[in-house]
């Protein structure tokens, strides 16, 4: 493009000037056309088209209105023309008949009625104002003449007032404009002074025959120089008259006739020279004139008012063709810039539209102007344009289409190898999710689900680790002296490898534990032990408490574990003193403390993780350790101990709402309380005064437990080894039958056993979740009459407890089977019998 | 001052128009007007146009009404002779053309001094020409030629 020679125009040095100077001088207008919408450009071009043409209609217009008001004028002029001459030609007559004495007469009076009729125009005009003053004037003096003035005063007084009548003729033909006709001048002129004079004149010239010749003689020859002048300046106007008009030959007839007669009186008033009595024809031909000439005169007036009048037409016509060209000229042009305006506008509405619509994304949008306009290159162009755009636009939807396709093919493929892999993964994790929910199982089912309890205290616990694999754990055992070691720690992390840690601290430090020592060297010898068994270099915290149920004493230690707190009856809640002793696993070698303290009844110890302060909620926020001691004020130590944690549980797990566990949670419960049977005895209607628990089992259904729960009660009855034989008899009858009979066999089910003693009475109460079965009731009393082995089986056992217990019975309260004896505690020396007792039994 | 001016004027007409009546024989002439008429002299030439009704109006507007003598009294010939100048044919030529062309219409006449002396008591504007000893109480002398 560079090497491409350019145009020639351009570089002609004097062609740039001549279009710098054009676009320089194009520029105001081409600014001002800027400015404005395409409305308000034709706008502009048709009012100053309408301007131009007003400006050169309306003179042209005004001209033809000013010259029709002239020729109407000029009509005016001609109408009052004709009046005067009626006039004057009365006055001349009359003049005559006065100067020959005829004065007065009925024709002086009507005459003097015309003139004042006459006279008493309205006359605006000051000129000729002032005529009809000095006629009115004149008039007066002919109308003061008297019998005794004499003909020749008679004849001048007529002749001031036809003299006054001329001159108003001349001023009424000059306010009329008659006297600068462009076309009648001469017409005009001879109809308004030379024939008004012949027309006196020949009046005269015979009037004045009558007057003494030696005076008047010189001026009839006047007369004859007057209408000698007159006639050829006539046949001027009638000439002058057929140029313009030439109908209006017909008056020529007329004019000859005038003439001659006027010649004919000329040569009779001749003769009079050569002293000829002439006089009577003179005045014949003289009246003969006067006649004619007022004839004519009307004539000619009345064929100048006929021009005049076509000429009035002529310009009313002449005023609406233009009138009609004008309005035409702007309905032409208007019609054409409507026209043009909308053609414009059209083809933009389509070069606009088609612009918006290619916008919205109609790539196929064509724009068709059927003009022959510049508008045609522009929707040419953009035609071009759209065409090419969807061009380039379908070669990139072709090439994104393939690389779509190519995409397509390999996604699927992709996915195909991501499906199998993640179904690979899927079974992998199902089977680690299988492998550590069986481990989860292992672990819980490590924790003790059985929880240690008596009459008096209560222990209860949970562990809800925060993934499937815990680190916390709690545990319990009976020491041998019969003291009861409750233990909650904490190993460091989560998951396997903390779950690992964890059954290996729990092993050691229950095998300490187990030995009796006291917390400080279970800790000690724990720590020792778990930091020699410690690859991962885990670390856990642990609070043992030893709890004599006896005395309500308490031993503790705590390795770095959250220190237990304590509600007191009131509610108070106190935390526990405590040494801030090491986590174990920490470091070997280390030495604890143990502290002492008591737990007295309707008391309650609480020993837990940090997964219980350190539960967060949605927002982050933490349980804390004030919304742990508020809710442990507030908890009711006589719901038990198992209300007790499954509140607090509750209560974390309303608090943290849903949000994932960041920490296992544990707790645990130990819960001093007055004795009393756990399980809800339905009233038995004797009166047990001084009431006492003395043991609470819960009773694992082996039959090797047997022999421990007979252990237990013969030790909370020391002092009554008879009460002690027959109650172990009886429980021994009746377990055997429950785990035999009653659940089969079943080795994980429990058994509890409740003994209470009065004053009056030795209660004993057992719960199993057996089905309904009451063995007082259902089972057959045996038949003692029978030979030994000719029995059936069964019975013997049932009627053993019905005769060692002075009332034994059964009901079925919905969730299992409830056995209530009842033993006197009178000794048996004094023999006392049963029925006696049930007497007391309502 | 004026009365002494007036008194010796009065003695020279006087005295004039006593040698012109002894040597000429004829009798003098004076012009006199109505006594309203607002002017107390004129001259001859400003009678002359007044005659002629050159003038035809008094300073204060009244129309000048001049009466003249039949053309058969001495008085008349002397009159215009004297004043205006003109002899009776031209005169009468005057008046012809005037009455000719419509310009002016002849002076009314009466036929006696004693008419005119009538004439010009009873007609406001009034103007005549008398004889000099004719002169009536009544009328005002705005000119007396000398003789």
């Amino acid at each position: 493009m560079a090497d491409a020679p350019a145009p020639v125009a351009i570089n002609n040095p004097s062609d740039r000037r001549r279009r710098g100077l054009l676009t320089g001088l194009l520029e105001p207008s081409a600014r001002l056309s800027g400015l404005l919408s395409f409305s308000g450009k034709y706008m502009l071009i048709g009012v100053i088209v309408l301007l131009a043409l007003g400006t050169l209609s309306v003179p042209l217009w005004q001209t033809l209105r000013h010259e029709r008001a002239i020729a109407e004028r000029e009509r005016l002029g001609l109408n009052a023309l004709m009046s005067f001459s009626g006039l004057l030609a009365d006055l001349v007559q009359m003049r005559d008949e006065a100067t020959r004495g005829n004065l007065p007469g009925l024709g002086l009076t009507a005459l003097n009625i015309k003139i004042q009729t006459f006279g008493t125009r309205n006359e605006s005009r000051p000129a000729s104002a002032l005529a009809a003053g000095r006629f009115l004037d004149s008039w007066q003096q002919v109308r003061g003449l008297t019998p005794s003035d004499g003909a020749e005063q008679r004849f001048a007084a007529f002749n001031v007032v036809i003299n006054a009548v001329l001159a108003w003729i001349q001023v009424n033909a000059q306010e009329h404009r008659l006297n600068v006709d462009p076309e009648l001048d001469v017409t005009l002129h001879a109809l308004t002074i030379r024939l008004p004079l012949v027309l006196d004149t020949v009046g005269k010239h015979g009037t004045a025959l009558a007057l003494p010749p030696e005076e008047f003689t010189p001026f009839v020859f006047t007369a004859q120089v007057v209408l000698t002048e007159a006639l050829p300046v006539l046949a001027d106007a009638m000439a002058q008259l057929q140029l313009v008009r030439p109908a209006a030959a017909s008056l020529t007839p007329l004019l000859q006739a005038l003439q001659q007669s006027v010649v004919a009186q000329q040569d009779a008033a001749d003769k009079m020279q050569d002293g000829q009595q002439a006089g009577p024809e003179v005045q014949a031909l003289s009246r003969v004139n006067q006649q004619r000439s007022l004839e004519f005169m009307r004539a000619l007036n009345r064929a100048a008012d006929d021009h005049l009048k076509s000429r009035i037409d002529s310009l009313k016509r002449s005023q609406w063709i233009v009138g009609t060209l004008l309005v035409g000229a702007l309905a032409v042009i208007a019609y054409l810039f409507a026209g043009i305006y909308v053609s414009t506008l059209r083809s933009l509405n389509s070069l606009s539209k088609g612009t918006d619509e290619f916008c919205a994304g109609r790539l196929d949008t064509r724009i068709h102007v059927n003009t022959r306009d510049e508008l045609v290159v522009v929707a040419r162009n953009f035609n071009t344009m759209a065409g090419e755009f969807e061009r380039l636009l379908g070669v990139i939807k072709e090439q994104n289409d393939s690389r779509e396709q190519e995409l397509t093919k390999q996604v699927r493929v992709r996915t195909a190898e991501l499906a199998e892999t993640n179904s690979q993964l899927h079974a992998a994790g199902r089977r680690v999710q299988d492998e550590l929910a069986l481990a989860r199982d292992m672990q819980l089912a490590l924790l003790p689900q059985q929880f240690p309890s008596a009459g008096d205290w209560k222990v209860h616990a949970i562990m809800k680790p925060a993934l499937e694999l815990g680190g916390d754990f709690y545990d319990f055992l009976t020491l041998p002296d019969q003291r009861i070691g409750v233990l909650v720690a904490d190993v460091s992390g989560k998951g396997v490898a903390a779950a690992f840690f964890m059954a290996v601290s729990r092993t050691v430090l229950l095998d300490l534990a187990a030995t009796g020592r006291s917390p400080a060297e279970v800790m000690a010898l724990g720590n020792d032990m778990l930091c020699q068994r410690n690859p991962m270099e885990l670390f856990v915290t642990v609070c043992y408490v030893v709890f004599d149920p006896g005395t309500g004493s308490i031993e503790y230690a705590s390795a770095g574990h959250p220190t237990p707190l304590r509600r007191g009856t009131d509610g108070r809640v106190a935390v526990l003193p405590t040494n801030f002793d090491t986590a174990l696993a920490v470091m070997p070698g280390l030495s604890y403390v143990t502290l002492h303290d008591r737990l007295e009844t309707g008391e309650t110890l609480l020993l837990y993780t940090d997964g219980v302060t350190e539960a967060f909620d949605r927002e982050g926020e933490a349980f804390g350790d004030q919304r742990l001691h508020n809710w442990f004020a507030q908890s009711r130590a006589d719901r038990g101990a198992v209300a007790i944690v499954d509140d607090l549980v509750s209560e974390v797990h309303a608090f943290v709402a849903g949000a994932q566990a960041s920490d296992d949670l544990t707790c645990l419960i130990l819960n001093r309380q007055q004795g009393e049977c756990a399980i809800p005895v339905p009233p038995t209607g004797v009166t047990m005064t001084n009431k006492v628990l003395l043991q609470e089992f819960s009773l694992p259904t082996r039959l090797s437990e047997i022999e421990r729960l007979a252990d237990k009660v013969s030790a909370a009855l020391p002092d009554r080894p008879d009460l002690a034989f027959a109650a172990n008899l009886c429980l021994e009858e009746l377990i055997t039958n429950i785990i035999t009979h009653g659940l089969n066999g079943a080795p994980d089910r429990i058994i509890q056993v409740c003994l209470s003693m009065s004053d009056e009475w030795l209660e004993i109460v057992l719960k199993d979740d057996a089905p309904p079965f009451d063995p007082f009731k259902e089972v057959p009393e045996p038949d003692f009459n029978i030979a030994l082995e000719d029995r059936p089986i069964g019975g013997l056992g049932v009627h053993l407890v019905k005769t060692l217990m002075d009332d034994a019975h059964a009901h079925y309260d919905g969730s299992g089977n409830l056995i209530v004896m009842l033993k006197t505690t009178r000794q048996p020396d004094r023999p006392t019998s049963a029925a006696d007792n049930t007497n007391n039994l309502s | 001052m004026k009365y002494r001016n007036l008194a010796f004027a009065a003695i020279v007409a006087i005295a004039g128009w006593f040698s012109a009546s002894a040597v000429m024989a004829q009798p003098s002439v004076a012009v006199v007007v109505n006594k309203d008429v607002p002017v107390e002299k004129v001259d001859p030439s400003q009678a002359t146009q007044l005659f002629l009704r050159q003038v035809t109006t008094w300073p204060d507007g009244v129309r000048v009404q001049p009466i003249d003598l039949p053309q058969s009294n001495p008085l008349r010939a002397e009159f215009y002779s004297r004043i205006t100048g003109r002899s009776p044919g031209q005169l009468r030529a005057y008046w012809a053309r005037q009455a000719f062309t419509g310009m002016g219409v002849p002076l009314r006449e009466v036929a006696t001094v004693e008419d005119v002396n009538r004439f010009i008591r009873s007609t406001p504007g009034a103007i005549g020409y008398v004889e000099r000893r004719n002169t009536e109480a009544g009328l005002k002398i705005v000119l007396e030629p000398a003789p």
